[in-house]
């Protein structure tokens, strides 16, 4: 009797860490049967497909949400040792190459000549790896633009006209004339000097051929991020922080930093932020936090075109149920109604299948005056070069902000800090050739 | 209690073989758990980043044996050496701090004229900075040195004491390397007063009586008795606190936002490793540092413990 007592707890002992060891997210494919796909993903919106492709087809899908921060470092773990445990996997643009590579998502090219007509072309040259072979797709495009008060416009530079306003914003030099018009008028430019780096990559890859590429025009972003902060054009509320959010809705506190408003000194000098540089998932955020002045914005065009982010979704090459992961990403980003679907579900988020785009053109978007935001981010899509991104741009931008950081602070003029920027990258990438200091 | 299991079992063992002898495959099952966990969870990781080392592995994917290449690059990379200097330069300051004020207070909790009371809530009160986590410890301290809305700051210029805001965390790097010593002191103190304490109460009271007998001060007492006896255990402070310090992750990495900055001020040896391992995904040349800090101390423990040796002697 004892001996069974001691057999029967130690089974239980071993199914309660078995249970453990199975938890994490909103469901784990260890458990998954033959009619459920696993879905681990970066962006909620997936939830929202994931239920969408349940309701038209009946097959189950869990989905489960991992921070940006710790996708790699799983994705890595668990497909590094070929786990099936995930059937469709995801990637932001910057991450595809080293995934790609590292052999994780499995060939679509059976949907290559369907991307290739439906969807805004560099949403499909960032969904091929180095061979050409199509790996990843996109269910949406995400063009950058400048988005600006209109009132604070029309109040300092007598007019709203977003053609009018983009000529403000037509170079780096051009911006900082325009912050110093706004900076007389009370009004800073932007939130902070991060802004400016969206335009930043516009001339060139950061690396190409082996050597680094240091342009006229990141130059020019280091001159005019260093004049914008020493001349105190910037509200300094860091893109992200509690007073860059307050900001769209009205005065804010000058130079808040990360701090909470509410440890924020009452009696601090105010004043408002007259534009924001976001990809077009930024039109989303200026909605759910603008409250009054909700309607009172613009976009426009900047120094350049660019885009930022994106969700690409893919199937596990280890994968034992490609075809049906296969179907779940065709529904996602190569079907008509799902891309139609998901302009309603999401609120306005802007699609990758130009013909949605086209049909959508003339949607006139509440938040932005009833301006016809479709039809600019549309153009602005197809203006995106994909060949100017490369592996490294996550690292070398941080570097180069640090650099540029550095000179902001007065802690090192522009040719030692650009002297270390190179020293940096040189370590960090001992194959890539940087230019003499 | 172990003397009944143990006769238990031998009577138990007399029963089925009466052969007492062969219990000893017992003790090679109890060792079993450990020597299972220790293998997996020690021995692999260190075996597996050795051989990453000689490899130019990303994190993923097939990677080349590269002979010593890792080793010869890391000893050349002149922002791992900056950032060692970063971390000798944090923990200097927290060493110095952390000794000193221990030392200070275990001289006044000894003294035998005040006769200080209460050392038991004392002694858990300077422990327990050390049992806070280290998250909750660089949020409190960002918070309170925050540089335009922090309370040390508030409390310096309503005393007039400061005309203008230090930016503690953002301005001058060496500011931020003080403020994670001092941070690192604060932890650690009551650590180290409980070793000295322990260190202290276990010198004869003869020597001081017979001191005190011929006349001897309280600082001669503490010159010639009590800092000769108490040295090996500073020095095994020391070099725990040595071994511990060059390995500086955590409070660097969350007070700056994990960036090192201001400039590369917060940047530790073991935060270049890990952003080399997980931002740059150059796993191979991570674990080569891996072993060059682990080199470095080594050498330290090692020269600590000669001269240590050598005192004593």
């Amino acid at each position: 009797m004892k001996k069974f007592i001691a057999v029967l707890l130690a089974v239980a002992t071993c199914l309660s860490l078995t249970a453990c060891g199975g938890g994490g997210g909103t469901g784990s494919g260890g458990g998954a049967d033959d009619n459920t796909i696993v879905v681990w993903t970066l962006a909620e919106d997936l939830k929202d497909f994931a239920e969408h492709y349940e309701e038209a087809t009946g097959v189950n899908v869990e989905v489960t949400v991992i921070a940006p921060a710790d996708y790699p470092t799983k994705l890595n773990t668990s497909l590094g040792s070929r786990s099936s445990e995930v059937d469709v996997i995801v990637g932001e643009p910057q991450m595809l190459p080293d995934f790609f590579d590292a052999g994780f998502f499995a060939d679509l090219s059976e949907f290559d000549a369907a991307a290739q007509e439906k969807l805004v072309d560099y949403i499909y040259e960032a969904g091929k790896d180095e061979d050409g072979v199509l790996r990843a797709l996109s269910y949406q495009v995400t063009p950058g633009s400048v988005i600006y008060r209109r009132d604070l416009a029309t109040e300092v530079f007598g007019t709203d006209d977003p053609d009018e306003i983009a000529k403000k914003f037509s170079s780096y030099d051009e911006i900082v004339k325009t912050a110093e018009e706004l900076n007389a008028a009370g009004y800073s430019i932007f939130g902070d000097t991060g802004a400016l780096r969206w335009f930043a990559n516009s001339e060139a890859p950061w690396v190409k051929d082996g050597e680094l590429q240091m342009t006229q025009t990141r130059l020019d972003y280091l001159d005019a991020a260093v004049e914008l902060y020493q001349n105190n054009y910037v509200a300094f509320a860091p893109e992200w922080s509690a007073a860059w959010y307050a900001s769209m809705a009205g005065p804010l506190p000058f130079n808040a930093g990360w701090s909470e408003l509410d440890e924020v000194d009452a009696d601090a000098p105010t004043t408002q932020v007259f534009s924001y540089v976001m990809p077009s998932w930024g039109a989303l955020t200026i909605r759910d936090n603008a409250q009054d002045n909700k309607g009172k914005f613009g976009v426009c065009k900047g120094v350049s075109s660019f885009f930022g982010g994106g969700t690409f979704i893919g199937v596990n090459e280890f994968s034992e149920k490609k075809e049906a992961a296969m179907d779940f990403v065709e529904f996602c980003t190569l079907n008509e109604e799902t891309a139609e679907w998901w302009i309603d579900a999401s609120d306005g988020d802007i699609v990758s299948m130009k013909s949605v785009l086209e049909a959508n053109k003339d949607y006139e978007n509440e938040s932005f005056g009833n301006q016809k935001t479709y039809a600019f981010f549309m153009e602005e899509a197809e203006n995106v070069d994909y060949s100017l991104i490369t592996r490294y741009d996550t690292a070398i931008d941080t570097a180069f902000g640090q650099a540029i950081e550095a000179c902001q602070k007065g802690e090192k003029d522009t040719e030692t800090a650009l002297k270390d920027f190179y020293m940096e990258v040189q370590t960090v990438y001992p194959e890539i050739k940087v230019p003499e200091a | 209690m172990k003397g009944a299991v143990f006769a238990v079992l031998t009577s138990k063992k007399r029963r089925n073989s009466g052969c007492v002898e062969s219990l000893g495959h017992y003790g090679a099952l109890f060792c079993v758990p450990f020597v299972a966990v220790f293998l997996i969870f020690s021995v692999y990781p260190v075996v597996r980043t050795l051989t990453m080392s000689f490899t130019n592995y990303k994190g993923y994917g097939a990677s080349d044996f590269v002979m010593f290449d890792n080793y010869t690059r890391a000893i050349t990379d002149p922002l791992f050496w900056d950032a060692f200097v970063n971390t000798l330069k944090m923990w200097g300051l927290n060493i110095v701090l952390q000794l000193g004020l221990a030392l200070l207070l275990t001289i006044v909790f000894n003294d035998i004229k005040y006769r200080m009371k209460g050392l038991s809530i004392f002694r858990a009160m300077f422990y327990l900075p050390n049992l806070i986590a280290c998250t909750s410890v660089a949020f409190l301290f960002k918070t309170l040195l925050d540089w335009q809305y922090g309370s040390v700051n508030q409390i310096l210029l309503s005393l007039h004491i400061i005309s203008q805001p230090i930016n503690w965390l953002g301005g001058e790097g060496w500011t931020a390397q003080a403020v994670v010593g001092v941070i690192g002191a604060w932890m650690w103190f009551g650590n180290s007063f409980i070793m000295l304490m322990a260190g202290v109460q276990g010198i004869s009271h003869d020597y001081y009586e017979a001191a005190t007998i011929d006349g001897a001060g309280r600082w001669t007492i503490f010159a010639r008795i009590t800092m000769p006896l108490l040295r090996p255990i500073m020095m095994y402070v020391a070099i725990t606190s040595l071994i511990g310090g060059l390995q500086l992750f955590d409070i660097p990495y969350l007070i700056s936002g994990t960036k090192g900055t201001p400039g590369r001020s917060l940047y530790t040896a073991v935060f270049y490793l890990f952003n080399m391992a997980f931002t740059n995904r150059q796993m191979g040349y991570a674990a080569a540092i891996a072993f060059v800090l682990f080199a470095i101390i080594a050498v330290c423990s090692f020269i600590a413990f000669r001269l240590m040796n050598k005192k004593e002697d």
